[in-house]
């Protein structure tokens, strides 16, 4: 292992890595302060660009712009009363509040230095927990794969959707749209309606950045929202009272860590869940439940270290079992097949050293937060001024090349536009994108590990279940559907979609 | 534009159908028993079921609300012209990037666009040409991706 660490070392301590990563900071950074560009948007529209760079720079990028972009999300939060990303706004209340009593830099820096801590400490898990439970996975045989496939995507559909009947119908449109190609267990074109452009599948990666960022462009264009005023002109020191902060509230600390992390494992629960059940929970334990929203430290101390703690977390069941936590890492997994780093237990035995360096780039990209976060809070009012009019435009060309870049196709701009729009229309009507992503990313695996089993199982359906690892991720998968059914029963009579 | 859920459960109900009436239809060299289109016939089955059961819980609870609505945005003309312009500059550009060129017509594009949202006109065209000329050097000078230089290719660097 410590061989592996070396080699990982020196992969990414050298000057390429190291450009890509300040680089890819620098955009994270930028993207997440601007309201309405969330982190996975940003990610999608890096995604092009690592296309064309070796595996370890182009996932440095991916893990360092989401690091980044999930705390860059807490200035605009602070200072415009609007989170960057929606994982920032469990505790806008809180951090505007701060603001408004003159003290920006408290709020700013809870947010910088509870992050970088949370993060750490979901990369600490990671990198204990993975080669764990990857060397357990190594005994796994297709049906154990289905289920957890299954499990993922169950997950993705019933945890945290308003609408779980929604949320499954979008999963179900990505498993269809999965279906096209000539990718299947028989090798047979499908659904290509005679396009050769389309024997090969639908292309993951102008569908995720049109569904993730035209999808948003053409929000804005619809958009009324008036300029917002920046509360305040000046950021004082942002380091001063953290350590006694730390002090203070060692338990919120731990806690919304742990949390954060236990979250992003859970496939289908990203960043802005684990800050919002942080935030509540927080609440709940306080000595001072009636501070919160108030500009009180506690909560935001908490879910701050909790969304970016996710990050890490999320990648736990990304590495080992090729299944998301949450949609950044639904791209990320795109990124590893398209690198062939396919994700799988099998990947610690054969790339570890692969797997050590993305290790090692959590490490340096939150070790990296700190003078870059630092840097960017004290520019961040210059930062929020630049109007989105301008920068939507930008984004819509970076989107056109970007899809056409891949394969060199004007039919990927096509489908780019296409599924935009697509997207548009289904979350104006209530249909998460994320799952039609998800299902798009794991079509494949599910239907290979589903094919074999039957074969295996001679059609017999109980062969599904008849293993004991199986049948207890049977039994957990079918649990958590049921239960979340029951559960969304009640709100549901009250629930009108127009 | 938005629709009830029972319009929604019909549309998903035809895809339902098509997809599965496709699938029934596929190939299957070798008669194998889980051949192209098992895969296919289980998804359809249950995007059927959800949208049944979209439909049914839509005329449960819809009452007198409208099977599709227009959205708030298209009572203001502008927004529409702003929404529609973001698949015209696509259409634009698939049309024209070959001939015209890349440089041309991504100017052109952001122009348009940057005027749509208020830019003054200078300052639009300035930043237009700016951000052309970024992107290409990224994507032609970094990546070496081949965008068309159309009619700029006599000046081609």
């Amino acid at each position: 292992m410590l061989d592996a660490y070396l080699t990982a070392f020196g992969m990414v301590f050298e000057p390429y890595v190291l450009a890509v990563i300040f680089a890819s900071a620098i955009y994270g950074l930028v993207v997440g302060c601007i309201p309405g560009l969330s982190a996975t948007m940003a990610t999608a529209l890096l995604v092009p660009l690592t296309f064309f760079m070796p595996p370890v720079p182009a996932v440095a990028a991916i893990v360092t712009t989401s690091t980044m972009a999930i705390f860059s999300g807490d200035i605009p939060g602070c200072l415009l009363r609007i989170p960057g990303t929606p994982a920032s706004a469990a505790y806008v209340e809180d951090s505007y509040q701060l603001t408004l009593k003159g003290k920006p830099e408290l709020a700013l820096g809870i947010g910088l230095y509870f992050s970088v801590i949370g993060g750490l400490f979901g990369t600490a898990v990671m990198m204990v927990a993975s080669p764990a439970i990857a060397e357990f996975a190594l005994g796994f045989g297709s049906v154990e794969f289905f289920w957890i496939v299954a499990m993922g995507l169950g997950g993705a559909v019933f945890i945290g959707s308003s609408s779980p009947l929604k949320a499954c119908i979008a999963l179900l449109l990505g498993l269809a749209i999965a279906l096209i190609g000539m990718d299947n267990p028989a090798g047979q074109p499908r659904f290509t309606f005679g396009t050769t452009g389309l024997l090969g599948g639908i292309s993951l990666i102008p569908m995720m950045v049109g569904m993730f960022a035209v999808s948003e462009v053409l929000r804005h264009m619809v958009s009324r929202q008036a300029k917002a005023q920046i509360a305040v002109s000046h950021i004082g020191p942002i380091f001063a009272n953290m350590w006694k902060l730390t002090k203070q509230y060692p338990w919120q600390l731990i806690r919304g860590s742990a949390l954060g992390t236990v979250i992003g494992i859970q496939p289908g629960s990203g960043a802005d869940m684990a800050a919002w059940m942080s935030y509540a929970l927080s609440k709940r334990f306080s000595k001072e439940p009636e501070k919160f929203g108030t500009g009180h430290p506690e909560g935001l101390i908490e879910a701050g270290a909790s969304n970016n703690s996710s990050l890490a977390g999320a990648w736990i069941p990304a590495l080992v079992f090729g299944i998301p936590g949450d949609s950044i890492t639904a791209i990320a997994i795109g990124v590893l097949y398209m690198k062939n780093m396919a994700p799988g237990p099998t990947i610690f035995v054969n790339n570890p050293q692969n797997v050590y360096a993305l290790f090692l780039v959590f490490v340096l990209a939150n070790l990296l937060m700190l003078p870059l976060g630092w840097a960017m809070i004290k520019v961040a009012t210059r930062i929020l001024r630049v109007p989105r009019d301008i920068l939507m435009p930008i984004i819509l060309l970076f989107a056109i090349v970007g899809a056409f870049a891949i394969n060199n196709s004007l039919f990927d701009v096509g489908l780019m536009l296409g599924f935009g729009i697509l997207a548009f229309f289904m979350e104006e009507n209530g249909f998460p994108v994320a799952p039609t992503i998800l299902g798009v990313v794991l079509g494949p695996l599910l239907e290979e590990n589903f094919i074999n089993s039957m074969i295996k199982a001679d059609g017999n359906p109980i062969g599904l279940v008849d293993r004991p690892i199986a049948g207890v991720l049977a039994a957990i998968t079918i649990g958590m559907m049921v239960w979340t059914i029951w559960a969304a029963r009640k709100p549901k009579h009250a629930a009108t979609t127009v | 534009m938005k629709i009830n859920d029972v319009t929604g459960g019909v549309l998903f109900l035809i895809l339902a159908i098509t997809l599965g009436v496709g699938a029934w239809h596929l190939p299957n060299p070798g008669e194998q028993i889980f051949g192209p289109s098992t895969f296919p016939l289980v998804i359809a089955t249950l995007l059927a079921l959800c949208s049944v059961i979209l439909m049914a819980g839509g005329l449960r609870s819809a009452g007198d609300t409208p099977l599709f609505a227009l959205s708030d945005w298209t009572s203001e003309p502008g927004l529409i012209v702003r929404f529609l312009l973001v698949p015209a500059a696509v259409f634009t550009y698939v049309t024209f990037v070959e001939a015209v060129g890349f440089l041309p017509t991504a100017s052109a594009i952001l122009f348009v666009l940057f005027l749509s949202g208020h830019v003054r006109p200078l300052r639009a065209a300035i930043l237009s040409v700016c951000m052309a000329i970024l992107v290409h050097t990224i994507f032609y000078v970094g990546l070496s991706v081949q965008l068309p230089w159309g009619i700029m290719d006599p000046v081609r660097w």
